[in-house]
């Protein structure tokens, strides 16, 4: 070695050239990857076998919410859906601790309760649900069984229009964000993550799409939340004509009205509004909310006195979140899907300890692209949120495998059922996601409320 | 080989080619027919090759840049007076002009969204012509040529072969080091072609040193530590943000002078010596020591070319006076009161005062003033975007201060608290800098987009400022850790006393050859396996 390193320089140095080189395209094509390189094939962890669920006892209180069940007759008549399979596929159902289901059990046990009193559901979600879509196949079918009127918290200015209202607006109101594209923290608000606001002046008229539902027109209750709203003049309609024209409280106004109003017109003068409650004091409210671009990981830095004005005025009786879609296509490995699924878990943590006792379900993301490939992250984000969402005391429904699975997004586009870009559902695409999703429940509602009906109904 | 990089095994082999040529050429030629033009020619040709394949269509900007150049050089030592003046502005306008053009065309589209389509004329539109590889550096270089020239630091201008290899010599023509004529155009016409025997080994140690540097302690920190955090900024704990802003300075730095070391070592082997660009530079105990330390051939170009001028610590240029005028009723407009308008005014004016009283005042707030357009201005030179003008303006902001105090801590506890401030400053200033090559998130397709480098800063600042759960609820993942790991271990060597090093050095050149060999291919072995996953280009060929 050492006489051959010492022959003349070039020779040297080409052997030098050659060893290094040599080396580097041998590592190269023939070792091992190194530990730290996954593929998307590979999830995080092995999949957690789902939680058992809990398995309820025939006579005695089961959950926080206990209401008395009633005559079995009229809950039977009233039964959550009537069409679906007594049997659910097993990939639809929901999945999480016995806590959890507790807690839904909770909600469930309230829907009879519904025609005394009022039954709040959030649905924050991505661009997924923009237009009212998914809420408001579950608002139809809820009031339609269980009362209740209006689409709930709106603005005049949404990401996209919202299919449970009909509106008219003259002169500017713009939407600021606190999330997304040109996000301006101050708009941080409940319950949109948005404001609307309004320099100078612009009208602003409202009406219930009876088109969409019946139960979106007539409502009863009617409130404006934001600032500065002293400057507003609103004036509610009915058929017939005029029922008040009123100013506002400087922050938060509220109205009950019989008979029920179709129409509301707002004259605003620089003024913020965070949103618009059109709803009635008994029955289902089912609120969209659509978050264009968000992950769902911004609930904790809400300010906190909105959080206080939500609890005192409008508590949730069933949160349910539907983010995930954003997150995927930026996650390059399964600690990056692990770290978002925390962060998510984090603000479900807080959705629990604001609102104890009220149950929350995730919805998933849904499946993406034309395969596998084209958003590797997939895989990992569901396995990393089927983890944390349950160690975080929520429910999950996973969307992808309720779709069909890994690559079920392009029969769905083939069906019509989703766009073009192979990530957003179609009107019909939503309808069926909202359909599967109230199976869903309506299998929770026959194993856990049903059985205890029964009994009840039978005992002397 | 799609691209020029040195991270790549087929860059390598291109470069042993170039090195096993240049050496063969020497040995197997008479002594009599060795023709520095000869080396130079093959240097170039070379150069431009490998330039070419990385930067394509670019390439004729760069050929553009050393001809008008080199003509104009030509005309400056020729003329005197007025006209050689006249020339010399001719030429820095033109590079600045050109580097305005390819590089903050970007700037203005980015201001001005859609500007970029109807700036399209026929085929050619603008975006296809931004930001060709190297143009900061190479403009920098073309620019202190012709300045030298006009003031004679240059005796002679140099032919165009040697001008046009001085400007091109690949092993720092994408990122530098920053070069100046009038050392590297004289080892052009040295007889030694290619290091010798004796120093090729430090060379290979300094190439494969920068490789492992950039792999390990670059990209692998940058994966595991920083990306996610500044991907998604809200779904990061406060501290675990700011142990990827740590992360971030650790990166930034290794990938950097990882890149200058080996630049470093492929010219030595090539027989040219480059001058040093870091030297330790998260040891300083002051802002102005850091700058003293990092990247300190542009640090050194901005003093010579734009400080001095400027009217350095000496006094106030009527072009920093003019600018620093004009920040002022910038300032006061944007206050937008009354009030605002008065104190601006009156702080102005009490300054004013203040330095036409005092000689030493005067000079300490030119050196602020100075110092603060110099940093400006280079946070521009970095980036074409308003992320790099804040960083630019955060750190000209505490040298200013620095400047004003002047003051150097010499107790030990002056001096820790002089490396805290220094060091904090370049990480928290470097949120910015970072999140300019951020992707978030489009509201209209749910697609990554780029554009929200400022909105996720400043999400950076607020995300820091939540209160952090407990650790139990981090993300203590093997790579998470293994990333910190890496950190603490990449800062540690950089904070060890300098004689750990270089009795480290001493032994490791004190092995038997093939102990040496030996290590180099576990090195290369490693770099190799390390970066099969994270495959990052340098973070400085963006500018």
């Amino acid at each position: 070695m050492t006489s051959w390193t010492n022959a003349r320089p070039w020779v040297h140095w080409a052997g030098m050239w050659l060893v290094l080189l040599g080396t580097w395209i041998a590592c190269d094509r023939f070792w091992p990857e190194a530990p730290w390189v996954r593929t998307s094939s590979e999830p995080l962890e092995p999949m957690r076998p789902l939680a058992l669920k809990p398995v309820f006892e025939t006579r005695g209180s089961v959950t926080s919410k206990h209401v008395s069940l009633g005559d079995a007759n009229r809950l039977e008549a009233t039964a959550f859906l009537d069409s679906l399979p007594d049997e659910l596929p097993p990939s639809w159902r929901l999945q999480g601790r016995t806590s959890a289901w507790y807690a839904l059990a909770g909600f469930l046990n309230l829907l009879p309760e519904a025609q005394g009193r009022r039954v709040e559901v959030y649905h924050w979600g991505d661009s997924q649900i923009e237009g009212d879509r998914i809420t408001g196949v579950l608002r139809e079918s809820w009031q339609r069984r269980w009362g209740g009127r209006g689409p709930g918290w709106v603005l005049p200015v949404m990401p996209a229009p919202t299919a449970a209202t009909v509106e008219s607006t003259t002169g500017t109101v713009t939407r600021q964000a606190g999330f997304g594209r040109g996000r301006n923290l101050e708009a941080l608000r409940l319950p949109f993550f948005a404001t609307n606001s309004v320099r100078d002046s612009a009208r602003w008229s409202v009406r219930g799409n009876g088109a969409s539902s019946s139960s979106l027109t007539g409502w009863t209750t009617t409130e404006v939340w934001g600032d500065m709203l002293s400057s507003i003049r609103a004036t509610l309609h009915n058929e017939s004509g005029t029922l008040t024209d009123q100013s506002l409280a400087p922050n938060w106004t509220r109205w009950e009205h019989s008979p029920a109003a179709h129409k509301l017109e707002l004259r605003l003068e620089a003024t913020q509004l965070q949103g618009v409650f059109l709803g009635s004091d008994k029955g289902v409210l089912v609120h969209n909310l659509p978050l264009r671009g968000s992950s769902g990981t911004l609930f904790d830095n809400v300010p906190a006195e909105d959080w206080v004005h939500l609890k005192e005025h409008h508590p949730p009786d069933l949160v349910l979140l539907q983010f995930g879609g954003n997150a995927v296509p930026g996650i390059q490995s399964p600690a990056e899907a692990r770290g978002y699924a925390r962060r998510l878990s984090q603000n479900i943590s807080l959705l629990r300890a604001t609102f104890p006792g009220v149950p929350v379900v995730v919805l998933g993301p849904s499946d993406m692209g034309e395969s596998e490939a084209d958003y590797p992250g997939l895989a990992w984000v569901v396995a990393a949120l089927q983890t944390e969402v349950s160690r975080a005391g929520a429910l999950y429904w996973d969307l992808q495998a309720v779709m069909g699975g890994s690559g079920s997004m392009a029969e769905w586009a083939d069906r019509g059922w989703a766009g073009s870009d192979h990530v957003h559902f179609t009107r019909r695409g939503a309808r069926e996601v909202g359909r599967r999703f109230e199976a869903a429940l309506h299998h929770e509602w026959r194993a856990m409320i049903r059985p205890r009906l029964n009994v009840d109904a039978v005992a002397p | 080989m799609s691209q020029i990089t040195f991270t790549t095994w087929e860059f390598w082999a291109a470069f042993a080619g170039v090195f096993l040529t240049v050496a063969g050429v020497r040995q197997i030629l008479p002594s009599s027919a060795q023709d520095p033009n000869l080396r130079k020619g093959m240097l170039l040709v070379f150069s431009l090759g490998l330039y070419a394949i990385a930067a394509r269509h670019l390439t004729w900007i760069l050929v553009a840049s050393v001809a008008v150049n080199h003509v104009l050089a030509l005309a400056i030592h020729r003329q005197s007076g007025v006209m050689r003046t006249s020339l010399t502005a001719l030429a820095i306008v033109l590079n600045v002009a050109g580097l305005a053009t390819f590089k903050y065309a970007y700037f203005v589209a980015d201001l001005f969204p859609g500007i970029s389509a109807r700036l399209a004329w026929g085929a050619w539109r603008l975006d296809e012509w931004m930001l060709p590889l190297g143009i900061s550096f190479y403009t920098f270089q073309a620019i202190s040529y012709v300045v030298d020239v006009h003031r004679n630091t240059i005796e002679k201008p140099a032919s165009f072969l040697s001008f046009a290899t001085y400007i091109t010599f690949f092993p720092q023509l994408v990122a530098g080091p920053i070069v100046r004529a009038s050392h590297f155009l004289p080892q052009l016409e040295s007889p030694k072609w290619v290091a010798s025997r004796g120093e090729d080994s430090r060379h290979v140690q300094l190439i494969l040193s920068g490789l492992l540097k950039k792999v390990l302690l670059g990209d692998l920190v940058g994966a595991w530590i920083v990306d996610p955090a500044f991907d998604r900024p809200g779904e990061w704990f406060s501290w675990e943000v700011l142990l990827a802003l740590y992360g971030y300075s650790l990166q930034v730095y290794a990938d950097f002078s990882g890149y200058t070391d080996m630049a470093k070592g492929m010219a030595g082997l090539l027989g040219i010596h480059l001058p040093e660009n870091f030297r330790f530079p998260y040891r300083a105990t002051s802002p102005s020591e850091f700058w003293r330390r990092w990247h300190m051939t542009l640090s050194s170009w901005w003093k010579d070319y734009v400080y001095i001028p400027l009217g350095g610590n000496r006094q106030l240029s009527s072009v920093s006076a003019t600018l620093t005028l004009g920040a002022v009723i910038v300032a006061a407009w944007a206050w937008g009161e009354l009030g605002g308008w008065l104190v601006v005014a009156g702080g102005a004016l009490l300054v004013s005062a203040a330095m036409l009283m005092s000689l030493s005042f005067s000079r300490r707030v030119a050196t602020a003033v100075n110092v603060f357009l110099v940093m400006l201005v280079g946070g521009l030179w970095h980036g074409a975007h308003l992320n790099f003008v804040m960083w630019g303006a955060l750190n000209g902001l505490v040298l200013a201060g620095w400047a004003l105090l002047r003051r150097s801590p010499s107790s030990p506890p002056l001096r820790f608290l002089g490396w805290f401030v220094t060091f904090h400053t370049v990480v928290f200033s470097r949120i910015w800098f970072r999140a300019g090559s951020l992707i978030s998130w489009d509201e209209s397709t749910s697609a990554p987009h780029p554009e929200r480098a400022w909105e996720t800063a400043l999400a950076l600042l607020h995300q820091m400022q939540l209160p952090s759960p407990n650790w139990g609820d981090s993300v203590w993942d093997p790579t998470y850790l293994a990333g910190l790991g890496l950190m603490g271990a990449g800062y540690a060597l950089h904070l060890a006393p300098a004689s750990w090093r270089t009795l480290l050095q001493e032994k490791t050149t004190s092995f038997p050859m093939w102990v040496t060999w030996c290590l180099w291919c576990a090195a290369t072995a490693l770099a190799v396996w390390c970066s099969s996953s994270y495959h990052k280009p340098f973070i400085y060929w963006q500018f």
